[in-house]
């Protein structure tokens, strides 16, 4: 290269190519992106050298994404919400089986892949919330009641498009049956006091404005609207009830967070210890207080606010079939009329 | 560069160039649709069957909603601006432009903040006078916020174009036709209007592909169109070729729009003298008139820009910390750099494909041209899955053939997502510089060659020069573009990367709105200050 200008180009270049490489890091697509994350990313590297970069996204686009890739892709971990995506996947044949003394020791057996090609990072309930003015959460007892003509023109919901109503839905196919749980999304539909719209907290807030009674929300969200900078929206969240139906039967929905080892994992070794480091105490105590998720270690402690919901009973099914059941529910979704 | 004579149809260099842009962005589309399975599964076959009929009706209400809203708001700002001369109406002319520096999904969570249960409306009237609207039943259906949102946050593409026209033309053509016996009322409708066409076809295909494309505003009201079912399709059931079958569908439709608007653009071209006419002067208003004048600009300026900022400091101050700002340091550097390069090489490869159809001129090269249009007009998402299948299918072939490569693969690196804002926005640039070269006319071109000078240096001495405007101008636009860009951003950036907009989607995604306030008014000023300093260099030109 004799010209000093082609020199300088090549070497801009190769700085536009240079990938972070090698040791010391670890490679992450999350959909987790919570600040509380962040923060367990800065401890991780500071108690161990490695560095946690990141890519984070929409669940379903980060699994294409390394599909598409293949053996070249950089991720050694996949970390994201819902059970139904986890199974997608390991379906998909992006991640692969990891286990070690400690995985075993800090997830309970029905919060990860039977095969461990993902681990459960933290849980959370899809509850019935209530308005506390005008409704007894006596009346309330199961899913099912929801599609009970009493409810008309009372019940919330969020777009079906959403995920959590889906895995809800594909629970009640898992749980009942596909016909029993066609029935319940119509009833719901049925007694719908609005069109389908807006996001977990706008159902909250639909009740505070007396648009309808109750509404199906995932529990971390009524600790963050407790918790808010907004005064309006802790004014919300504080008239609003919480309950934990089907007590006395399948037990309330749960769905996870998990964490899965990508098949093409460059930094294994490294993936592994952050792994075990998000399972530890300290770090599910800082996942639970920060997001007001419930750990899975067995050991961590809750915080306070879901300690004062006190025990219930969750939902006990194999986390992959929510991603199996899937399809089957957006169908019944778009039948019903559940927009 | 030596020509063939005797017509023979040859590849020149010139060809050569002129296709190099469109074959680049059809490489992706080309790895989608061979790397996808035919076939659909039976459940989303019975999905298909019942949404077709809502994805086809909702998609047709919100575009021609938004661009009929879009088209009334520009025109009639236009109107006000382009003919009249009022108290305020200077500023006027740059606010009513500022709404372009929103991006359509941060308008749509700010209007739904602040009208809704906690927002600051409600929240006034409750507290302040204990009067609760939704007990008068206060509720919007979902389609018409996001037609409203859509117009607020697009309008500015009709009202550039209808401005420019009026203040240029429109004023002496006023005059004559009030000389000759119309009113006011009737000279608009059966003068102003029609000549006005092709600035509405030309900024209402803008806002029509714009919404046609769009995720975020029609996903946050729950409106199912063919974007949304092309999400649905892919990204929620895993029906990879459904997906892309969908999205032929929207490009049929795109093309359609597209066609339309040429359609549309012949039928109503007028031949008027070229240039500003000197004569034409502002009606200048006074009284009653002025009052009326200032209060439609002041009202469309405070619902489109002055309302949605006010809500987003208010929120910012709400949720400041110190350690929120310095951390968006980053991002915005980063922001910066990608919207950066990337619009250096859409402005670059926008001169060379102009400069390539105009030394060769033909049908050929200018069709190609248009078919790079398409870019703008696809679901980001199936375009960044193109790309990322087009990058593994390189770096495949590079680990196979030349092993140990620096910096291979390609597709981890920051290269896959400049890869994709080219395609996306390369017609952005192309239509600016494409515009320059009209306005310039042959005449400089072909004098300039007629002297001996070869198509490089008469581009470079002659044309260039003359073009500076227009390049300007289309860098301001794409620039501005890829600093409001998500969904490609969100799914082809490399490891740490993170952009002013992917951090409002992370707290949007949190559902915590008033922490997306401080990132997402980064967004706001950045285009804001462009936008301004676009009008003023303009202005600075026409003189």
């Amino acid at each position: 290269m004799r010209n000093p200008i082609w020199c300088a180009l090549a070497v801009m270049l190769l700085g536009v190519f240079r990938v972070s490489a090698g040791e010391g890091e670890v490679n992450i697509f999350t959909a987790r992106h919570y600040e509380s994350d962040k923060q367990l990313y800065e401890e991780f590297k500071k108690a161990t050298g490695i560095a946690v970069n990141t890519i984070s996204g929409n669940a379903p686009e980060l699994i294409e994404r390394i599909k598409r890739e293949g053996g070249n892709t950089r991720a050694d971990l996949f970390i994201t919400v819902d059970g139904g995506i986890l199974g997608t996947a390991k379906k998909a044949g992006v991640l692969q089986p990891v286990r070690t003394p400690a995985i075993d020791e800090r997830v309970p057996a029905h919060l990860r892949d039977s095969e461990y090609h993902w681990l459960g990072l933290t849980t959370r309930c899809r509850v019935i919330v209530y308005s506390k003015e005008r409704v007894n959460p006596s009346a309330l007892s199961t899913y099912a009641a929801l599609a009970d003509p009493e409810w008309k023109g009372k019940i919330l919901v969020r777009s079906s498009a959403g995920l959590y109503d889906q895995s809800l839905l594909a629970s009640l196919i898992i749980l009942d049956g596909a016909e029993k749980a066609e029935r319940w999304a119509a009833g719901i539909a049925a007694n719908l006091a609005r069109d389908p719209q807006g996001n977990d907290r706008d159902q909250a807030k639909a009740i505070a404005a007396g648009k309808g009674d109750l509404a199906l929300m995932n529990t971390y969200y009524i600790g963050q609207m407790l918790n808010s900078k907004d005064p309006e929206e802790v004014k919300v969240a504080q008239n609003t009830g919480l309950f934990f139906p089907d007590q006395d039967g399948g037990g309330v929905h749960v769905n996870i967070s998990g964490v899965g080892l990508v098949k093409h994992a460059k930094n294994r070794d490294n993936a592994v210890r952050f792994i075990e480091f998000l399972l530890d105490i300290p770090a599910q105590e800082r996942l639970s207080s920060g997001n007001y998720e419930f750990p899975v270690n067995p050991g961590a402690k809750k915080h306070e606010l879901l300690k004062s919901w006190g025990d219930f009973k969750t939902q006990r099914i194999d986390f992959n079939r929510l991603g199996d059941e899937n399809p089957e529910a957006v169908r019944i979704f778009s039948e019903v009329g559940w927009k | 560069m030596a020509r063939r004579t005797g017509g023979m149809p040859s590849l020149s260099g010139w060809t050569a160039l002129s296709l190099l842009v469109p074959i680049g962005v059809a490489l992706p589309f080309v790895f989608l649709l061979a790397g996808l399975p035919g076939g659909e599964s039976d459940h989303w076959r019975r999905v298909l069957s019942r949404m077709l009929p809502t994805y086809i009706w909702e998609t047709t209400l919100v575009v021609g909603g938004s661009a009929g809203l879009a088209a009334i708001i520009g025109v009639a700002l236009a109107w006000c601006v382009g003919l009249h001369d009022f108290p305020g109406r200077k500023a006027f002319e740059i606010v009513l432009l500022l709404p372009l520096a929103i991006p359509s999904y941060i308008a749509a969570y700010t209007y739904d903040g602040l009208l809704g249960y906690t927002g600051a409306f409600q929240t006034a009237l409750r507290n302040r006078l204990g009067i609760d609207v939704n007990d008068y039943g206060f509720s919007a259906p979902r389609l018409a916020c996001a037609i409203f949102i859509f117009a607020i946050t697009l309008y500015p593409y009709v009202y550039i174009f209808a401005r420019t026209y009026l203040r240029n033309h429109g004023a002496s053509m006023l005059e004559s036709a009030i000389l000759l016996g119309g009113g006011r009322g009737r000279v608009f409708f059966l003068v102003i209007l029609p000549l006005l066409r092709p600035s509405l076809v030309a900024g209402g295909t803008l806002v029509c592909l714009e919404v046609l494309n769009d995720y975020g505003v029609t996903s946050h009201f729950g409106i199912h169109t063919f974007t949304t079912a092309i999400f649905a399709a892919w990204f929620g059931m895993g029906e990879a070729g459904s997906a892309a079958r969908l999205a032929l569908m929207l490009l049929a439709a795109v093309l359609l729009v597209i066609l339309a608007s040429k359609a549309l653009q012949k039928a109503g071209r007028y031949r008027l003298a070229s240039g500003k006419e000197k004569g034409s002067r502002p009606r200048r208003l006074a009284g009653f008139a002025a009052a009326r004048a200032f209060s439609l600009c002041l009202a469309a300026a405070l619902v489109c820009f002055l309302v949605p900022v006010g809500q987003m400091l208010a929120w910012a101050r709400l949720s400041w910390d110190a350690g929120t700002v310095g951390s968006l340091a980053p991002h915005l550097r980063q922001t910066l750099f990608a919207a950066g390069a990337a619009t250096a090489i859409i402005m670059a490869l926008s001169a060379a494909t102009a400069l390539a159809g105009h030394a060769r001129p033909g049908r050929g090269s200018r069709l190609a041209a248009q078919a790079a249009s398409m870019g703008y007009a696809i679901p980001a998402a199936v375009l960044a899955i193109g790309a990322v299948m087009l990058f593994a299918g390189i770096d495949r072939a590079t680990a196979r053939f030349a092993p140990g490569f620096p910096g291979a693969p390609l597709g981890m690196t920051i290269c896959l997502l400049l890869y994709a804002y080219v395609v996306r926005f390369f017609s952005v640039g192309y239509q600016a510089v494409e515009g320059g070269y009209l306005k310039m006319g042959r005449l400089p071109s072909e004098a300039s060659r007629t002297l001996g000078r070869g198509p490089v240096m008469t581009f470079l001495l002659v044309e260039l020069p003359l073009l500076g405007n227009a390049l300007i101008g289309g860098s301001i636009l794409v620039f501005v573009d890829i600093v409001k860009e998500l969904p490609l951003t969100l799914i082809l950036r490399p490891f740490n990367f993170n952009t002013l907009g992917t951090r409002v989607y992370e707290f949007a995604n949190n559902e915590a709105i008033p922490e997306t306030s401080l990132p997402a008014l980064a967004i706001v000023v950045i285009g804001a200050a462009f936008v301004v300093f676009m009008r003023l260099w303009d202005k600075g030109g026409e003189s």
